[in-house]
């Protein structure tokens, strides 16, 4: 076997199966290539194609391991996927890259750079399981709604304590805020299966957040709850928006004196200070935030309440983040937020198809009644 | 339901060399030093093309003892498609129009 030939075979494995006479047809005719220069040359060009191919089929698989080769739902194609939850973990991705942009060009330490790779990382690997389903199951979401709701109590109770605040816990020297990292995957869960463990679950947050207190989160589970009742009208929804309220209100009864961290609080407003590029990285990486959120409502009607959540939710908190001393959601250094928005996208839609696309491929687009949202469930594994 | 793009540049000197060829069968690296493209370029077009049913594929004996080569040649719709597309020349390598 010529050493082209070997690499062609090497990447043979990595693309899919529909290719592989493809991959092979390239390895027999780099064996062919009399000359060994161009011969390699030939060989790594298609190993270069091999291993873009593979990789984009291995995250395919990971989002959708029914759907990597075929269609996936009712009328939905593989590019149907980066519309749902894909495009969410595409704009978590582009936007934390901006934020290392930003903390690389503010000479922030290292260590915050390689803390929110991390957390990138760590996010993926927690989600990437779960992508392949699109259902948030009873009795399932309201348990993971109640554990929600009580780690955050439990935070509140015994966790880290800085200024009156109590809002953090410590990992293995690793601080983290527990409420960035599940308080909007709580909403979500929310805004697809309303029911009474979730409704319990959310009231628990809420207490929560005001005990800590959390101006900042209390807000947002206002704003995402709001969106929810907007988008549904439910009464479930309604009871929770009003606890939130209540919460948020109980917030200010408290002074929020926690003292601003550097390249973690003020970014939005100190970001163009140094320099236009950490400043365009900031803003741009807040836009990509929210961006999943207002495709989907626009184009994904069975989902709305859902994606207004989702929205809102993160909305809130750049809001927050910009008008006071809160933590900067991924694109600053918050590797709470970077793992707390990707754990949110489980509850996003795995993929929708633009109904206008569905009628000209003569495919009905998949119809979910509104109602629907409330009986997901989280699919078990 | 298959996606149709405007061809590029690549793809219709492709279509010409295969057209240029036909009836006879090409090999891949023939039409990569035909068309001056790389591998990783030239393969992902024939692949895309026979998806499109413009081209067909065949395992063709070759020399003794050597295994079997893939060839290529144009089917009639992709005879069509290259009749419709030639090679754009290099003075004219601004789009005024695609195919729709």
């Amino acid at each position: 076997m010529t050493i082209a030939e070997r690499i062609v075979r090497l990447c043979q494995s990595w693309t899919p199966a529909r290719l592989r006479h493809w991959t092979e047809a390239m390895a027999r005719e780099a064996a062919e290539i009399d000359r060994p220069g161009p011969a390699v040359l030939f060989a790594v060009g298609c190993a270069v194609w091999a291993a873009k191919v593979g990789l984009m089929y291995a995250f395919q698989r990971a989002l959708s391991p029914d759907g990597a080769e075929t269609q996936g739902e009712a009328g939905m194609r593989v590019e149907d996927l980066w519309r749902g939850r894909g495009l969410a973990l595409i704009c978590a991705t582009g936007a934390t890259v901006l934020g290392l942009v930003y903390l690389s060009s503010t000479g922030a330490p290292l260590r915050m750079l390689t803390m929110n790779l991390a957390a990138l990382v760590a996010g993926f690997i927690v989600v990437l399981p779960l992508l392949g389903r699109d259902q948030v199951q009873r009795p399932l979401a309201g348990v993971l709604a109640v554990a929600i709701g009580l780690a955050l109590l439990l935070t509140a109770t015994l966790g880290h304590e800085a200024t009156g605040a109590r809002r953090w816990i410590s990992i293995g020297g690793i601080v983290l805020q527990p409420s960035l990292i599940l308080l909007p995957l709580l909403i979500t869960v929310f805004a697809r299966s309303r029911d009474a463990l979730t409704t319990l679950g959310v009231g628990l947050a809420a207490v929560a957040l005001a005990l800590q207190p959390d101006r900042a989160m209390a807000g947002a589970l206002v704003a995402g709850l709001a969106a929810v009742v907007l988008v549904s009208r439910d009464r479930l929804g309604l009871v929770c928006l009003i606890a939130s309220i209540a919460g948020f209100a109980a917030t200010w009864l408290r002074p929020d004196v926690v003292p601003a961290i550097p390249f973690v609080d003020r970014v939005f407003r100190t970001a163009f200070s140094a320099g236009a590029a950490s400043g365009a990285a900031v803003w741009s990486g807040a836009v990509l935030l929210i961006l999943p959120a207002v495709v989907g409502f626009v184009g994904d009607r069975s989902h709305r309440a859902v994606h207004a959540a989702f929205g809102a939710t993160w909305a809130a908190i750049i809001i927050a983040a910009i008008v006071a001393d809160y933590p900067t959601p991924l694109v600053a250094y918050s590797g709470s937020s970077i793992v707390g928005y990707i754990l949110a996208t489980v509850c996003l839609p795995r993929g929708w198809r633009p109904a206008r696309l569905a009628q000209r491929d003569g495919v009905a687009p998949a119809k979910r009644p509104e109602s629907a949202d409330s009986n997901v469930a989280v699919a078990a594994p | 339901m298959t996606r149709f793009r405007a061809l590029s540049p690549a793809s219709r000197s492709v279509l010409a060399i295969l057209a240029e060829a036909s009836p006879g069968w090409s090999h891949g690296y023939y039409l990569c030093r035909a068309a001056g493209l790389k591998s990783g370029t030239l393969y992902p077009l024939l692949i895309r093309l026979e998806g499109q049913g413009h081209l067909e594929a065949e395992w063709l004996p070759a020399e003794s003892g050597r295994p079997p080569r893939h060839a290529y040649r144009l089917t009639p719709a992709g005879h069509r498609l290259a009749a419709e597309n030639p090679p754009l020349k290099a003075a004219a390598a601004a789009p005024t129009g695609h195919p729709a």
